[in-house]
């Protein structure tokens, strides 16, 4: 039996604004297990960042986590005091951010922001952690970390920043990484050098991970199960593969059919139509009816998260299996 | 790929930038040229205003350019108790610059630490440190250092005491506004990721992107120390007669001006117009240097 690495439950994030009441994540519910990737796929607006903000305690007003539990092996973060929380945060649980040029700090060295990562949770000698900083500079491919590392971050380029930037959030081996869209700002090719090397790294060390992007096709390359995020909720959840050849929430349906292919070449490409529904105004029932070709009146009702075998749920009245 | 070209040092793009005016390297020439006179004035000067051995009263208020029966020459005269004009300016510019410079500094400390506990901790801390600042800020500086010194009496110690209180919320205020816009970035939600102290994300990570603003403002409240120590030891409760400073020795010939003996105050003041002026013309383009919405 695996273990759980991060566990949560009924989730919700609330914003409170002028406009109204918005559920950024309504009672959201994942389980991460050991040396797992799961990707949480949604469009923008989805909540799939928020998500990653939750479990790392970063939520500012004015949003406020509202209900629901996040339990890391057994802790609820939800009822650590600061100090802990900021104990667990950079050393067990790290962030990669999607824009290397905004999570990087401009003026201060790439060695000053290793070492003082290193210094924040271990009593470590200079030397030694520039050592650590080095080797794993090495590992995620850049060539003499030595330079690189008497270098400011806008004397780099934007690939080899976000490589730093994952070398900063690997340095302390932590046990669970929230990748939040670490790779949409960079070239295809250096994207898929910078998850070769990655990937190679959290294998290694049976680091878990919930790689959060709006890219289907990255994150199969990537995650053991997916999660599809629709309105603050998880629409669909199952392994990947299984996902990727038979969906079964007309919302995947239509992300999968969106994706440009070899086969569909020459017909115009599908989309899902109209666009995701403001969080202050969501329908009744369920949230992707407006825009689902297979709603019917029942969908006016909210929609119960039906486990359809043992290892896949869908929130939908109408889960249906399709050839993608 | 543009952002592989590798970029110069930001301090380095400044001095580029900097130097495209050359009235403002002239000013800053001229700047370097006052500072070292000042800490070298023991050195350069012809005679020690301070030591009554050499000090001859019967040499007093004689124009520029006379001699003294010993053959030394006053290039610019000397004041009322026959002192030389140069040297005792020359000292008098080392404890104006003194006070100004050290005033700023310790006024830069407190304002920059109050500015970004008030940015980053909120709340009704960040409430009370602003009130107290626009307290601060309500009264005319003069008018505070005049109080403050007219209690306290004089002494040097007591003069860069009232400069540092009417001087820190200039720079609280400034710190604070910048704080503001850096803490919403993403660089200190990614240092809060990391687990760091909040000591260490306000003052290693906030701190360092906010100084281009406090540079700019510190040479310009260097300035106007300089001229309020000037403008309260003329109005005879700044500095000691002691240690005369610029606008001490202002105030000493300025009953001597009607009579025509002009060099008395006209030096000093010429002199303490330099300084003020140079340091604004420098902080003025430092101003348009750093600031990043003007830079490119």
């Amino acid at each position: 039996m695996r273990k759980l690495v991060l566990d949560i439950q009924n989730l919700t994030t609330r914003f409170e604004s002028a406009e109204g009441i918005a559920n950024a994540l309504d009672s959201l519910s994942l389980e991460i297990y050991e040396g797992e990737v799961v990707g949480l796929v949604g469009e923008s607006g989805s909540g799939k960042s928020m998500t990653g903000y939750s479990i790392m305690g970063l939520v500012e007003h004015p949003g406020s986590i509202v209900g629901g539990s996040i339990h890391y092996r057994g802790q609820d973060l939800r009822l650590l005091d600061p100090e802990q929380i900021r104990n667990l945060r950079g050393d067990r649980i790290a962030m990669i951010f999607q824009d290397p040029m905004m999570s990087l700090n401009p003026v201060l060295r790439v060695d000053t922001q290793l070492v003082e990562t290193l210094k924040a949770h271990r009593s470590i000698q200079k030397k030694e952690a520039l050592q650590r900083a080095i080797e794993l500079l090495q590992a995620m491919g850049i060539p003499s970390p030595e330079i690189r590392l008497r270098q400011y971050p806008h004397e780099l380029s934007g690939g080899m920043r976000q490589r730093i930037a994952i070398a900063i959030a690997l340095l302390l081996e932590p046990d669970l990484i929230i990748a939040d869209e670490p790779t949409t700002a960079l070239d295809v090719t250096i994207q898929a050098q910078i998850i070769h090397e990655f990937q190679t790294l959290i294998e290694d060390r049976g680091t878990s991970v919930l790689w959060i992007t709006h890219d289907l096709a990255v994150a199969s390359t990537m995650a053991d199960r997916l999660a599809i995020m629709y309105a603050g909720q998880i629409v669909e959840q199952g392994p990947a593969e299984d996902i990727l050849a038979r969906p079964m929430h007309p919302y995947t349906q239509g992300l999968l059919r969106s994706i440009p292919s070899r086969n569909i070449r020459g017909k115009p490409l599908q989309q899902i139509p109209g666009s995701a529904p403001s969080l202050t105004r969501l329908p009744s029932g369920c949230a992707f009816a407006p825009r689902c070709d297979q709603a019917t009146p029942l969908c006016e009702l909210t929609p119960p998260l039906k486990q359809i075998t043992a290892i896949r749920s869908a929130r939908c009245h109408h889960p249906r299996e399709i050839d993608a | 790929m543009i952002d592989d070209i590798i970029q110069e040092q930001p301090w380095r793009r400044a001095w580029r930038h900097y130097r495209q005016s050359r009235f403002a390297v002239i000013a800053l020439i001229v700047c370097s040229i006052i500072i070292l006179a000042a800490v070298f004035a023991p050195w350069l000067a012809p005679q020690n205003p301070y030591d009554l051995n050499v000090i001859d009263f019967f040499d007093s208020k004689l124009p520029p350019g006379s001699s003294a029966p010993t053959g030394f020459i006053y290039w610019l005269g000397t004041d009322g108790q026959g002192r030389d004009m140069l040297s005792a300016m020359l000292y008098g510019l080392r404890i104006s610059l003194f006070v100004g410079v050290l005033s700023g500094l310790i006024a830069i400390l407190i304002g920059m630490a109050l500015g970004l506990v008030a940015a980053y901790v909120g709340g009704w801390i960040e409430a009370l440190i602003m009130r107290v600042v626009d307290f601060m800020l309500g009264f005319p500086t003069i008018l505070v250092a005049l109080m403050l010194l007219a209690i306290l009496g004089q002494g040097v110690d007591k003069v860069i005491f009232a400069l540092i209180l009417v001087q820190w919320a200039y720079f609280a205020r400034a710190v604070r506004s910048a704080a503001l816009v850096e803490r919403q970035k993403e660089y200190v939600e990614a240092a809060q990721s990391l687990g760091l102290s909040q000591p260490r994300i306000m003052f290693g990570h906030i701190m360092p992107n906010c100084l281009a603003p406090v540079i700019v403002l510190g040479t310009m409240q260097v300035a106007s120390a300089i001229s309020t120590e000037a403008t309260l030891s003329f109005l005879g409760l700044g500095l000691p007669i002691t240690e005369p400073s610029l606008g001490l020795l202002i105030s000493n010939g300025y009953s001597n001006m009607l009579s025509g003996r002009y060099w008395i105050s006209l030096y000093p003041g010429l002199l303490l117009l330099l300084t003020v002026f140079s340091i604004n013309v420098v902080g003025d383009r430092l101003r348009d240097v750093l600031n990043p919405r003007l830079s490119r």
